[in-house]
């Protein structure tokens, strides 16, 4: 049974990793943010080609994936996003034009990578050698602590930051009510730009921190992702790090026990079938916040 | 006023004259199934000097790294048989290319517009099989004869005009479990695409067969959607078992997912994998050492077929072949030489062509290639993965 937590809690953290950005993006500026994937898939793309080059220590992968993926989200916001929320009197009237930009852009950067490369790819190169530790039964490896102890850290920090600080407060407003967050002097697109490049920063980490993990992953691999981010962010609650936590090992733990005591067919029967459920159940999810309709 | 009025009908008498005159010449001049021609006087034996084939392949999305393997086969082959005048002289083989993209719904536009073509005289299907089992009943019912290379689901050889020059994995798999037997293993795991029809008829059909006849228990057999990511759990579910061997149906990443996670998980015996695993061998590094895998081809074959592909693909391309080259290779060779065989480049003639070649059989890229149906059989190779190189470990024709 341990070993089925501690796997659990790996893939939680990978999901997390992922989701979180996606769910900060969503919670704040109100963008579903479907470029995404491709975003994760082409930070760690980068490092692949990065390191074909030069070989590079985990942190330096991590450094370049990060950079990469702030980057593309920041390209992202400025050409796409950007561009509709302006010309869109409120978000709402502007959330069918993002999905389809974000799905489009997503379509982009895969066809590159595509073109360039089109097999498995991985992080070998890398100076960082995997190893795996005995502890009786258990075996885990020293990626997959590195891969808890960041989701730990990153989201602790996430937390604080959103609810501590003048830009953490300033995002939640934004996401609570856009309208009075700018006429209290928010300066929206720079905190627009902010989520984004956040959101794209953790999405390059996930994308060589889940390379470095699994070994390979191809240029759909984002798109698998994308399904699962979409579960964890309906059932944790949208914009929230706890619901994104929550989520994150919930969906782990059904999908790890699936694996382990059924058939691993029914895997992607779980993250659709939770989000029914919780659309059923409770439609803001967990820690969503509720809907403040004035009259 | 009368005379506008007629002078009108007059017209439209003269017009309705001339377009059923049209018509009549243009059924007069058309014939159900003839390919391309430019000028009819061509080649012997009936054949026009420009036979067109359409090249319908996903040569980007997620499978184009197949489809440009299988171009490259292709476009050797054609220009072999230009080359040597294998056709007559005067007869030109032409591809027409298409990219699917690796998209069900574009494959099926292709082929629909490829099918009413009569320009064309074959069609080169694609290689997923979502998109075979979309397309061969509209060749099928089309008439215009289909080869397949890939395409290796249920469902697709749906009729005559539908051919497939793939064996099944059941043809050379038994490589693999003979040599397990013979390496005295007695246990295996599974872990199979539950995802792919293919590999998941591999793990749960035809394995159980394989591993009765040779005395092998399967201790477990578990299933994978492709969209995990993460077979921590599976992998050491199956290190837990202690089994003599792990046997992989997969491909592309999960492959070397799988492989590398069994082998953190602690597992130490020995791997039988897919041959899917070639294209993440390099990527697989140490943990993939010693796998094994049974494929329809592989560069370093020496029958003398295979060897001949193997050295005229080198020499043109510079790299080695892989097996999606060798297939699409032997799909073009096997239209060619059922045009040979009938001396008719209509789409019936074709039909007939390759229905006769395949009874025979013939020896290919694939090595010695025999039919079942319009499926092809091969003897295939075993290959391991030892300190970075292929080795070929048994042949199927020795």
């Amino acid at each position: 049974m341990i070993d089925v937590i501690v796997n659990s809690l790996t893939l939680a953290s990978i999901y997390f990793l992922f989701a979180v950005g996606m769910s900060l993006v969503w919670g704040s500026i109100g963008v579903l943010n479907f470029a995404h994937g491709g975003i994760f898939m082409a930070s760690a793309f980068g490092c692949f080609l990065i390191l074909d080059e030069v070989a590079l220590p985990l942190l330096g992968v991590m450094a370049v994936g990060m950079v990469i993926g702030g980057v593309l989200a920041a390209l992202v916001q400025f050409v796409a996003f950007g561009p509709i929320l302006t010309r869109e009197r409120d978000r709402h009237a502007g959330e069918f034009q993002i999905i389809a930009a974000g799905i489009g852009l997503a379509s982009v950067i895969v066809a590159l990578a595509q073109k360039r490369f089109n097999e498995p790819f991985g992080l070998s190169a890398s100076t960082f050698e995997i190893r795996a530790f005995r502890i009786g039964e258990l075996v885990v490896t020293n990626i997959a602590l590195i891969i808890i102890g960041l989701a730990v850290l990153l989201g602790t920090g996430l937390t604080l930051w959103l609810r501590r600080s003048i830009q953490g407060t300033a995002l939640r407003s934004i996401g609570v009510d856009p309208t009075t967050a700018s006429l209290m002097g928010i300066n929206r697109p720079r905190m627009a730009l902010l989520a984004m490049v956040t959101s794209g920063v953790l999405a390059g980490l996930a994308g060589s921190l889940l390379t470095l993990y699994l070994g390979a992953i191809e240029t759909t691999s984002g798109d698998a992702l994308i399904i699962k981010a979409f579960a964890i962010i309906v059932l944790g609650g949208v914009g929230s790090v706890a619901g994104a936590v929550v989520g994150s090992v919930v969906l782990a733990l059904a999908e790890t026990l699936l694996l382990t005591y059924s058939s691993g067919t029914w895997v992607d029967a779980a993250s659709f079938g939770l989000i029914f459920v919780i659309l059923l159940v409770r439609p803001r999810g967990i820690f969503g916040r509720k809907e403040v309709r004035r009259t | 006023m009368k005379e506008p009025r007629l002078f009108a009908q007059n017209r439209i008498r003269m017009f309705g004259a001339a377009l059923a005159a049209s018509a009549l010449a243009l059924t007069a001049c058309s014939d159900g199934g003839s390919s391309a021609t430019e000028d009819d006087s061509g080649g012997g034996e009936g054949l026009p000097s420009v036979i067109t084939l359409s090249v319908i392949k996903e040569l980007t999305g997620s499978a184009g790294f197949a489809g440009e393997s299988a171009l490259e086969g292709i476009e050797l082959a054609i220009e072999e048989i230009n080359d040597t005048d294998f056709l007559g002289e005067d007869v030109e083989v032409r591809p027409d290319v298409q990219d699917t993209a690796s998209n069900t719904q574009t494959a099926v536009t292709m082929v629909g517009q490829a099918a009413t073509n009569p320009d064309f005289a074959a069609i080169l299907g694609p290689s997923n099989s979502d998109a075979g089992q979309a397309v061969a009943p509209i060749a099928q019912r089309a008439g215009i004869p289909l080869v397949f290379s890939q395409s290796l689901g249920d469902g697709i050889l749906v009729g005559d005009y539908i051919f497939r020059v793939n064996a099944p994995l059941d043809s050379y798999s038994g490589l693999a479990w003979d040599y397990m037997a013979d390496e005295g293993i007695e246990t295996v795991s599974i872990l199979y695409n539950s995802t792919s029809v293919r590999q998941s008829q591999g793990a749960t059909e035809m394995s159980p067969a394989f591993a009765e006849e040779r005395g092998i228990e399967i201790l477990s057999s578990t299933g994978i959607p492709v969209t995990s990511t993460d077979f921590t759990a599976a992998a050491a579910q199956v290190a837990n078992e202690e089994p003599d061997a792990v046997v992989y149906f997969m491909a592309g990443a999960q492959h070397v997912t799988a492989v590398q996670q069994v082998r953190r998980a602690g597992f130490e015996g020995a791997l039988i994998g897919g041959s899917g695993i070639e294209a993440g061998l390099e990527t697989v590094g140490e943990d993939g050492d010693g796998i094994v895998w049974a494929t329809d081809y592989n560069y370093l074959w020496q029958n003398e077929s295979a060897l001949a592909f193997t050295d005229a693909y080198v020499a043109k391309y510079g790299e080695n072949p892989l097996s999606y080259a060798a297939e699409a290779y032997d799909s073009v060779w096997w239209i060619a030489r059922g045009l040979e065989e009938s001396g008719d480049a209509s789409h019936a003639g074709v039909q007939q062509g390759l229905t006769t070649v395949a009874e025979a059989g013939f020896d290919g890229a694939q090595g010695p290639l025999t039919f079942e149906d319009n499926d092809a059989r091969t003897v295939g190779v075993l290959i391991q993965w030892i300190g970075g190189e292929q080795v070929l470990l048994r042949a199927g024709d020795e």
